[in-house]
C-alpha cells in the first residue's frame, strides 16, 4: 500500500483542523486516506453521505457515545488509490491557497496563464491520469477540481487542427469527405471569387 | 498518524442499522457531477470516446468559436454535442466570411445569392460578417463602366438582406493605396451599412474611415450597440467629438475609439470644454443615451493647433455623462481620476 506519504499529509493537516474529526477516505483498492472534514467536505458527495451518517448517528445516539474521536470511513469504490492521492493534494491546497476562476473562453494553451503555477503544475500529467482526475472529481463532485481538469483538456484543444486534435486523444474521423464539407459551410460560408 | 487507533474506528459499513429510506440524492445532483454518476457508478473511463456528454460539454465550454469549429470537424459525436446538444451553450456562432474578391463580382454574387430563394434561405442563419485578406477590394479587373457598377451597387442595396448578421468584422479590410480605388470600397462600407440592417457591432479597426460612414451605420443600423474604430487617425479620416456621427443609435452602448481622429469647430470645443457653462454641451452628448463602456485612449484633434483633447474634455464627459456608463478608459490624469471617483463612483475610471 502505497499511501503513507498522502496519510502523513493529510494527518498533518487534520492535527491542525478545527473541527479535529478526521474521516478515512477508501479508495476502489480498499487503501485509506485519512483526511480532515475541512478537506473532505469539497467533496459535495462525501459530505452529503456525511449529513447521512449524521442522521444515523442522531437514530442512534447512545451506541458509540464514548467520549473518543471518531473517524468515519467513506467507500469511494470508483476512484484509484493513485487518483484519490491526487484529489486529495488538490483539496489540502485549494484550502491554502484557492484557485482563481478560469475564465472562459480560455484566453491561452498554456494553463499557466489561466491560473496560479501551483494549479498549473499540478495537472502537468499523463492524459490517462487527466482524464481518471477528471472522472473522481464529476464523481466526487468538486467543482473546483473538475474545473481546472476540463480547462485543461480544452487547453489540449485549442488552436489545434482536427487532424490534430483527433491524433491528440485518439479519435477516429466518422466523416465521409461530403459530411464534412458540409459542416464546414454550415459552420462557414466563404464568399470568395 | 499513519492510521487511527482502531479502536476508535467507527465503519458504518460494518454496523447493524435498521432498514432505512432510499438515500436521497446529494445536493445539487441535478448537476454534471450528479446526471453522470447516476449514469454510470461503475466503470472508470481513461479515454477520451468514454467521457461523458455532460463532461464533454464542460470541456467545451472553455473553448473559443475557432477551437469549437475545428472540433465539430473531429467526429460526428463532437459536432452533435457542439451544434444539437440541449445542454451546451457554448454553440457555434456561424460565420460569413468574404476573402479576396472584386467588388463587383461580390456585389454580383450576393444579389445571386439572394435571388437563390434555398441560397438565400441558408444565408440567413450566419450571424458573424467578416472579411479576410482584402488588399484586392478593389473596383475590378472586368472593365465595367462606372455607371453599370453603380447600378449594380444601387441593386445590391435593394434586393440584398441578411437579417442573422449580427456583428460585422472589417478588421481584415485594408485599404487600397490609390484614392480610386479607396473611394470604390468606401462605396462597399457604405453597401454593408444598408444590407445589414440588424447588426449590433460593427469594428473597423485599423481602417480609416470618415464619420459619414459611421453616420450611415448609425441610420441604417437602427439596433448598432457597439463600435471599435481604433487606429483611425492613418489618413486624416475623423469623427465629430460631439457624437454627431453615431446620432441615429439610440441603442449604442459601448465605443472603442482609441488612437483615432476628432473633429471639433473651434466654438464648439469651447464649449464642451467649459465645466461652468453649457452642461449640455460635452464629448458624444449626441449619442450617449445608453453609454455604458467608452473608449477613447490617444485621441487626436484634427485641423487645430493643438491636437491634444483637454482634460477638461474629458471632465465634463465623466460629469455630464447619463447613468448607464460604467466604465471609462481616456487619458485623464491620475487627479483627475481619483476627483472624478468621487463625484461619479458608479463610472470605473481607467488609463
Amino acid at each position: 500500500m502505497d499511501v503513507e506519504d498522502s496519510k502523513e499529509t493529510a494527518a498533518s493537516t487534520a492535527d491542525t483542523s478545527s473541527s479535529g474529526v478526521t474521516i478515512q477516505l477508501i479508495s476502489k483498492e480498499g487503501d485509506k486516506f485519512p483526511v480532515p472534514i475541512t478537506v473532505s467536505n469539497m467533496s459535495e458527495l462525501v459530505k452529503s453521505m456525511m449529513d447521512d451518517k449524521d442522521d444515523d448517528d442522531d437514530d442512534d445516539d447512545d451506541e458509540d457515545d464514548d467520549g473518543k474521536e471518531k473517524i468515519t470511513e467513506i467507500p469511494l469504490p470508483n476512484v484509484k488509490s493513485e487518483v484519490l492521492k491526487k484529489v486529495i493534494e488538490f483539496c489540502e491546497h485549494h484550502l491554502a491557497e484557492p484557485m482563481t476562476e478560469i475564465e472562459k473562453p480560455l484566453k491561452s494553451q498554456n494553463m499557466a496563464d489561466v491560473v496560479q503555477k501551483w494549479y498549473a503544475d499540478f495537472v502537468d500529467l499523463e492524459q490517462v491520469l487527466l482524464f481518471e482526475l477528471i472522472l473522481a472529481a464529476n464523481y466526487m463532485d468538486i467543482k473546483p477540481l473538475l474545473d481546472l481538469t476540463c480547462a485543461t483538456v480544452a487547453s489540449m484543444i485549442k488552436g489545434k487542427t482536427p487532424d490534430e486534435i483527433r491524433a491528440t486523444f485518439n479519435i477516429t474521423n466518422d466523416f465521409s469527405p461530403e459530411e464534412e464539407a458540409q459542416v464546414r459551410e454550415e459552420n462557414k460560408w466563404c464568399e470568395e471569387a | 498518524m499513519a492510521q487511527a487507533n482502531s479502536n476508535s474506528i467507527k465503519n458504518i459499513n460494518n454496523r447493524k442499522c435498521p432498514p432505512r429510506p432510499p438515500r436521497r440524492p446529494p445536493p445539487g445532483d441535478d448537476g454534471i457531477a450528479g446526471r453522470t454518476r447516476q449514469q454510470k457508478r461503475t466503470t472508470i473511463a481513461s479515454e477520451w470516446k468514454n467521457l461523458d456528454i455532460p463532461i464533454k460539454i464542460e470541456i467545451f465550454s472553455y473553448l473559443d468559436q475557432e477551437s469549437l469549429m475545428n472540433l465539430s470537424l473531429v467526429s460526428k459525436q463532437s459536432n452533435d454535442i457542439i451544434c444539437k446538444e440541449l445542454g451546451n451553450k457554448n454553440k457555434i456562432i456561424p460565420v460569413f466570411e468574404i476573402g479576396l474578391i472584386s467588388m463587383p463580382a461580390l456585389c454580383q454574387n450576393l444579389l445571386n445569392h439572394s435571388l437563390n430563394r434555398e441560397t438565400n434561405n441558408k444565408l440567413q442563419r450566419y450571424q458573424i460578417m467578416r472579411f479576410k485578406d482584402s488588399y484586392k477590394y478593389t473596383k475590378d479587373e472586368t472593365n465595367l463602366s462606372v455607371e453599370a457598377f453603380m447600378e449594380l451597387q444601387r441593386e445590391t442595396m435593394r434586393k440584398v438582406r441578411f437579417t442573422g448578421i449580427t456583428s460585422l468584422d472589417f478588421d481584415g479590410f485594408s485599404l487600397s493605396d490609390q484614392i480610386t480605388d479607396r473611394i470604390y470600397q468606401n462605396y462597399l462600407i457604405y453597401i454593408f451599412s444598408c444590407i445589414l440592417p440588424k447588426l449590433r457591432e460593427v469594428k473597423f479597426s485599423c481602417m480609416p474611415i470618415t464619420g459619414l460612414t459611421l453616420s450611415n451605420f448609425s441610420m441604417n443600423c437602427p439596433l448598432l450597440e457597439k463600435v471599435t474604430l481604433n487606429n483611425n487617425d492613418i489618413f486624416e479620416k475623423v469623427i465629430r467629438l460631439n457624437g454627431s456621427d453615431m446620432r441615429h443609435s439610440n441603442s449604442l452602448k459601448e465605443i472603442y475609439l482609441d488612437c483615432s481622429g476628432f473633429e471639433c469647430g473651434l466654438q464648439h470645443r469651447n464649449a464642451i470644454e467649459d465645466l461652468n457653462d453649457q452642461p449640455e454641451v460635452y464629448m458624444f452628448h449626441h449619442c450617449c443615451k445608453a453609454l455604458e463602456r467608452v473608449s477613447i485612449r490617444n485621441p487626436k484633434l484634427c485641423y487645430q493647433d493643438d491636437k491634444i483633447i483637454s482634460q477638461n474634455t474629458l471632465i465634463k464627459f465623466v460629469r455630464n455623462a447619463p447613468l448607464t456608463l460604467r466604465w471609462f478608459r481616456s487619458d485623464l490624469t491620475l487627479n483627475n481620476m481619483k476627483m472624478l471617483r468621487l463625484e461619479r463612483p458608479g463610472i470605473e475610471l481607467l488609463n
